[in-house]
């Protein structure tokens, strides 16, 4: 195994990932602030990105013989074959685990903001299409009865 | 901050923003048709809050926790309804004046069939009947007939005129002819739109900046300033947290929560005692006079010259225009006096002295011969105090009629059908400034002045319309914008939910290569 050629791949791998969070952190703001034109445009970002991190990651597949290999088996491995390379793995390791860790919260936050932005929308959608849907026409003795469905609410919670 | 306290964090925070949001929406929608309501929207930001590191409470560490509501913003265009409201007390105004022209207008319609000119018609035709047969004692009794109908004609009409400035700023004398009028009540109510502006002021200092409480407050604050400007040309002054203050001219009305003073009314003769008595220039025109100040302490005597415009300066300005068109009927009223006094009354002019029909000269105790005199005992002669002389309203009285006329003041006894005189009261219709010209010319100043002043309001309607549909578009409520924006976030949420699938391998393998 190439271990050299291992390290300028997985050294452009934690950058792409940095990229990455930094995107998720983007679009959480865009989420929070409602911007739905900006929603798309990163959007296609991330996947622009997503797609740039699958290739380096085959590349990274196919120079450790087609198989999927984690940083704590590359470790053993450059214990074996490639000592001098042991202290970037771990570095890498350290990395990737931080990495990982914010990725994986962001996009959590993200996924949950988005739910309630689509829960908030029907909502908000159905209390319009209730105004303005037609009525159902009551009649009593006094001719046509007219019931509004729309109250008004005042109240506020601020987190 | 671990996985599961940022998933429950987030979830408490964007239910409560959701609760939020949605209430904005109710409310939105129910306020769509609600006037001065100013649409709203929830401003969200991210949550950040400090948690400790470790076991050392002093070290802490900032980081994300969700979501907050930043405000609730009310989209509002404070200079748009400031120009508004200056427009509107131009409207005020121009439709007070309308108002006026309308009321004065009509007392000139209503009259029209028994009015003054019907009265100045029959008055010239029972001329003409007389000039047919001058000594015809029916034809005399008709003519003075057709004068008192006249003189009542144009007492009525002077009448319905001071009534209509009577309604509107008293009489100028009586306090309690000025309790019923139109300037007291509009002076009422508008103090008690600054009670209102100065409440809404202290609520607006309590309340928290940005919540759907304040902006409701602040769309209170904005319903009553519109109405504050229907009455004159106020200054208001926006604070930083909403409060308004209010100024007239300088004067200051209202600033936080306090009202400085309240307007008052005086009557013009009470003002103008006042005015003898510190020695201060009366520049008053108006029957009412407007004070300012507070606990029966006047401040500001005469506040008049400060309501140029909006409703109390067009209700103020209605004096000035019901006195030009009294000017001009009393002008009409002199005239017919005059013209007609000098005819009866000239040299050479004969009336019958008996029944026997024998002539004599009216040149002695002339004013026994006037066929119009004032009722007040004055010597001018108005629309208001003209009467028939009662001597010509006696059995015989009209046997006083000079019918005749004989130049070299040689009567010729058999000369009684001589009708030259009732020939001269004729031909005063003939002249360039007759009297019933003097009528047209008055008709037409009304009719004029009141086309111009319904298309002056009209035309400032249509501005203050085309304001409203303006600031209604910026900040009303469009139930279709709202479904239209609502919809454009639901595709572009349901689209982006799309992208996460995306993500799911790669995260997997930065996970799984992490290990």
């Amino acid at each position: 195994m190439d271990f050299h050629s291992l390290m300028d791949i997985m050294n452009k791998e934690i950058v792409l990932y940095a990229d990455m969070r930094e995107l998720f952190a983007a679009k959480k703001l865009i989420i929070i602030q409602n911007e739905v034109n900006k929603l798309s445009e990163i959007d296609s970002r991330i996947i622009e990105h997503v797609k740039r991190i699958e290739k380096v990651n085959e590349e990274r597949i196919k120079l450790t013989g087609g198989t999927h290999l984690n940083i704590t088996t590359l470790i053993n491995l450059a214990r074996k074959k490639a000592p001098q390379y042991i202290c970037n793995l771990e570095r890498y390791k350290e990395q990737f685990s931080t990495l990982s860790k914010e990725i994986s919260e962001l996009y959590k936050e993200n996924l949950e903001l988005l739910e309630y932005g689509i829960s908030l929308t029907d909502k908000s959608v159905n209390i319009i299409i209730g105004v303005l849907s037609p009525k159902k026409t009551n009649y009593s003795k006094h001719g046509k009865e007219s019931v509004s469905n729309v109250v008004l609410s005042t109240i506020v919670r601020v987190v | 901050m671990s996985n599961l306290f940022s998933t429950l964090h987030i979830s408490g925070t964007a239910l409560n923003v959701n609760q939020s949001a949605i209430n904005v929406v109710s409310n939105n929608i129910a306020n769509m048709n609600t006037e001065g309501y100013h649409k709203q929207k929830v401003n969200l930001s991210a949550l950040t809050i400090d948690i400790p590191v470790g076991n050392n409470i002093n070290s802490q560490i900032n980081t994300d926790a969700g979501v907050e509501i930043t405000s609730i913003e009310r989209y509002s265009t404070d200079f748009l309804n400031s120009y508004y409201n200056d427009q509107i007390t131009e409207q005020s105004y121009l439709n007070e004046q309308k108002n006026t022209m309308t009321n004065i207008a009509n007392v000139f319609d209503d009259l029209e069939e028994q009015g003054l000119d019907a009265a100045l018609q029959a008055f010239y035709d029972a001329i003409n009947n007389l000039n047919q047969t001058p000594n015809d004692m029916n034809a005399r009794i008709a003519f003075t007939k057709a004068v008192s109908t006249l003189v009542k004609a144009m007492n009525k009409v002077s009448k319905r005129l001071d009534d209509t400035e009577e309604g509107n700023n008293g009489n100028g004398k009586s306090k309690e002819s000025l309790n019923h009028s139109k300037i007291k009540s509009t002076i009422e109510g508008l103090n008690q739109s600054f009670d209102e502006l100065a409440g809404i002021n202290k609520m607006l200092a309590n309340s928290q900046t940005g919540s759907l409480e304040n902006n409701a407050l602040l769309d209170k604050r904005d319903t009553i300033l519109k109405e504050i400007a229907q009455y004159g040309d106020f200054d208001t002054e926006i604070q930083f947290d909403g409060t308004v203050k209010l100024s007239l001219g300088g004067i200051n009305i209202i600033s936080g929560e306090g009202v400085e003073g309240y307007l008052g009314v005086e009557t013009a003769i009470k003002y103008d005692e006042y005015c003898e008595n510190i020695d201060i220039e009366n520049t008053n025109t108006s029957n009412a006079v407007i004070t300012f100040g507070k606990n029966d302490e006047i401040k500001y005597h005469n506040l008049n010259k400060r309501f140029d415009t909006g409703l109390i300066g067009g209700i103020l300005d209605s004096t000035n225009t019901v006195k030009e068109i009294k000017g001009d009927l009393d002008t009409l009223a002199k005239t017919i006096a005059d013209t007609f006094n000098e005819i009866q009354t000239r040299e050479g002019a004969y009336y019958i002295a008996n029944v026997d029909g024998n002539i004599e000269l009216t040149n002695e105790n002339i004013d026994d011969y006037k066929i119009f005199i004032t009722n007040d005992n004055t010597n001018t002669i108005t629309a208001e105090n003209i009467s028939v002389n009662p001597l010509l309203l006696q059995d015989d009285g009209y046997n006083k009629i000079a019918a005749a006329y004989f130049p070299d003041n040689n009567p010729d006894i058999n000369a009684v059908g001589n009708a030259d005189n009732i020939i001269a009261m004729l031909n005063t219709r003939n002249t360039a400034n007759s009297i019933e010209k003097m009528y047209d010319g008055i008709i037409g100043e009304i009719t004029s002045s009141y086309e111009s002043k319904t298309n002056e309001a009209a035309m400032q309607d249509s501005v203050v319309q085309t304001l409203d549909n303006k600031i209604s578009e910026q900040t009303g409520v469009n139930l279709n914008e709202e479904i239209t924006d609502l919809i454009k976030f639901q595709n572009a949420f349901t689209a982006s939910a799309r992208v996460f699938n995306v993500c799911n391998n790669v995260l997997d393998t930065l996970v799984r290569l992490g290990e």
